[in-house]
């Protein structure tokens, strides 16, 4: 019996998200006008989070704006926003989204810390980027983010919240698309910039942003130097990874690779 | 029923969350891996100034042969030949390249890419709260992004030694 009922429950949660991604796919139809110029249809295929590449764009580029505003704008250094580009993207070319047009900007803002938006928008904060003078360090830093990106972690939030909170009214109503819009980009910014992801799912872009960086061929211990040195810098005024596990925590489960 | 059904799905949403995990990870002979590019050559050695045998095409299947460090020697249905482990994923790709948004093409490694701008969907959002100044920062990081050619980071790669360029 309780068999059964776990099935029912199961089945009941897979269905409730399907109808959420629905809706949201409806809604994006609706509000953008990018959808009705798209003609190829590889364009409007459904990745596994239920979204088309279209409509993952569009809700990362509003997550990428909240990020923007809460970390004090764009840090407009030509220079170093080339060399997060070149990095970030030597490494993109081997991540297994190549659907994705990648780009990595620089936040103007002494806090410590690193965020991705779902399309393949991905920032670091001037603090952290000033504490990565090596490329093997900036690599690490940039393929965790990488990995968030390209196994939809972002957008699992949406899902997630969807099944658990049993959230699902926002499907009928077109009228609501523009609500749930807000909703889907809110979930998200509330997630990366507030609450943080899942600790499991830090530590699995940790494990999966140190092979990505080894198999680019930067040294695989690039992320784990950085954590070490920042668990070194006892009371530090700034935010440090807020939003992430603590650095023990991540440290523990990151072998001792080397990191040049 | 609450104290049987969450943690077996919290246990079911791991396991999802695994099997869905980037594949980047040890190979082995007879394995078969999946190209991630739309167009990649397979080479005579494990080098990339090795002469091409063969090219695949995007989401094809491969079947390992041999490894040989970071390098593959795999066996498509046209041919053979060595290939990098970062272009094959463990698992099928889903979407191609072609289907990026404004994704450089492939002929035109040496343009510069017009920068894709935010989503009409973004800029809206933008001006419903009250982020213009935001929208002018990613419009700012996307002209210096779509700067970076190509060519310009086959040249980085092969002189950092990163990608099919390691020693």
């Amino acid at each position: 019996m309780k068999r059964a009922a776990f099935l029912v429950c199961v089945i009941g949660l897979f269905f409730t998200a399907d109808l959420f991604a629905q809706g949201l796919g409806d809604l994006m139809k609706a509000i953008d006008k990018t959808a009705k110029t798209a003609t190829d249809a590889s364009r409007v295929v459904k990745g596994v989070s239920g979204l088309s590449l279209e409509e993952e764009v569009a809700i990362g580029d509003a997550v990428a704006l909240a990020i923007v505003s809460r970390y004090g704008g764009v840090w407009r250094d030509p220079e170093a926003t080339h060399r997060v580009n070149v990095i970030g993207r030597v490494l993109a070319q081997f991540a297994v989204r190549q659907d994705l047009e990648w780009r990595f900007g620089l936040l103007d803002s002494d806090a410590i810390n690193a965020f991705s938006a779902p399309g393949g928008r991905v920032f670091i904060t001037r603090g952290l980027y000033q504490l990565s003078a090596s490329d093997e360090k900036l690599a690490g830093i940039l393929a965790h983010e990488i990995i968030h990106i390209d196994e939809r972690h972002a957008l699992d939030i949406i899902a997630r919240g969807e099944l658990v909170g049993g959230i699902s009214a926002l499907v009928a109503d077109n009228s609501a698309s523009f609500a749930a819009y807000e909703q889907a980009v809110g979930a998200i910014t509330g997630e990366i910039l507030d609450e943080g992801f899942d600790p499991g799912v830090e530590f699995r872009a940790d494990g999966g942003g140190r092979e990505l960086a080894a198999v680019t061929g930067f040294a695989p211990g690039g992320l784990r130097a950085v954590l070490t040195e920042l668990g070194a810098m006892a009371g530090q005024p700034q935010e440090v990874f807020s939003t992430h596990p603590s650095i023990a925590e991540r440290l523990e489960r990151l072998p001792d690779d080397p990191a040049n | 029923m609450k104290k049987v059904a969450f943690p077996l799905l919290s246990a079911i949403l791991l396991v999802c969350a695994l099997a869905g995990s980037t594949a980047i990870a040890d190979f082995r002979k007879g394995q078969n891996v999946w190209s991630k590019h739309l167009e990649t050559k397979l080479l005579g050695e494990p080098s990339p100034l090795a002469a091409p045998q063969a090219t695949v095409g995007f989401a094809e299947k491969l079947s390992i042969k041999e490894v040989k460090g970071t390098w593959l020697r795999v066996k498509a249905k046209d041919g053979q030949g060595w290939i990098f482990t970062g272009n094959v994923s463990g698992e099928k790709p889903e979407l191609a390249p072609a289907a990026g948004l404004t994704q450089v093409d492939a002929s035109q490694t040496n343009t510069v890419a017009a920068a894709r701008p935010l989503t009409p969907a973004a800029k809206d959002y933008a001006a419903r709260h009250g982020q213009q100044d935001a929208q002018a920062d990613i419009d700012w990081i996307d002209l210096e992004s779509s700067r970076l050619t190509k060519d310009e980071l086959v040249a980085w790669m092969s002189a950092n030694q990163k990608g099919e360029y390691q020693p």
